[in-house]
């Protein structure tokens, strides 16, 4: 008997198929063992499949919702799934099947549903009952690569105090050199110290 | 926070992509938008005239919401301050 849990938010909706793993003594209600998923997403075909490729999904959906936010022409590109925006409010998926002789699936989705699945991948990251391998790649925010100038803003205000620092320090020892008289202190010291 | 204005900030975004058919609620949020903006900011800055002019406030207003919409787990906040160093 399989456990099955469903994870919603408005126009989607997301259920995950599976076992507990009794060998790491879990709950009869939890989900080690994925065996299928399911997306669904109001008025577009089911995605469904196994449990490798729903990673793969789950990280291009985060990592287009952050080119989204980020670049003006956001694109995500891998083997088993495309995403790209066609404008400001459509994205356009194109899911590659593993199959072969099986054409790729399109979807068109709008904000309020790229959003809505989003949420339910979060549901399912936070649910203390399903249990999936966690990759780096969830959380993966890109970093400008450009030295923006923001970035250099930060940097001199790292670096300015102590330069002003050191500045203002060789400036005031460098004026005690016009009042030191060197011949003046060795007549001193030789009146003090008289051989 | 955003998680209890969620149902709001989607029906405004509901609203933008249906804009021939449901443009009351989006019109309503982009004049309280521009209202709010010019009782709060410096209105001679040029990056706040761009705010205001609304013909090109669209992208920063439903990127500004997509962001919202998308840190609403529990770990939003975290999400959220993330999205905002980058954007």
């Amino acid at each position: 008997m399989q456990n099955k849990l469903s994870f919603h938010q408005s126009s989607a909706s997301l259920e995950i198929i599976g076992l507990p793993d009794y060998s790491n003594n879990e709950n009869k209600d939890q989900i080690s063992i994925i065996s299928q998923w399911r997306l669904n997403i109001v008025d577009k075909p089911l995605i469904e499949g196994k449990i490798e490729h729903l990673r793969p999904i789950m990280d291009a959906f985060y990592i287009y919702s952050n080119l989204l936010i980020k670049n003006e022409t956001p694109i995500y590109e891998s083997k088993l799934i495309d995403i790209k925006a066609d404008n400001l409010h459509i994205h356009n998926i194109v899911l590659k099947s593993s199959k072969p002789n099986v054409n790729p699936l399109n979807i068109k989705i709008s904000n309020t549903s790229l959003s809505d699945t989003i949420n339910c991948f979060d549901q399912l990251n936070e649910s203390s009952k399903v249990r999936i391998k966690k990759n780096v790649v969830t959380n993966y925010i890109p970093k400008k690569v450009r030295f923006s100038l923001n970035n250099i803003g930060k940097f001199l205000n790292l670096i300015m105090p102590s330069f002003i620092a050191i500045f203002s320090l060789i400036l005031c020892s460098s004026t005690f050199i016009y009042f030191y008289n060197p011949v003046e202190d060795k007549e001193k010291n030789e009146l003090i110290n008289p051989k | 926070m955003s998680k209890y204005l969620y149902p709001y900030i989607r029906e405004i975004l509901k609203s933008k992509e249906d804009i021939e058919e449901n443009s009351v609620i989006w019109n309503n949020f982009n004049m309280r938008f521009i209202e709010l903006i010019k009782e709060r900011f410096n209105i001679d800055s040029m990056r706040v005239k761009k705010l205001l002019n609304q013909a090109e406030n669209d992208e920063i207003i439903i990127k500004s919401l997509l962001i919202l919409s998308f840190c609403i787990s529990k770990e939003g906040y975290q999400k959220l301050k993330n999205f905002l160093y980058d954007f």
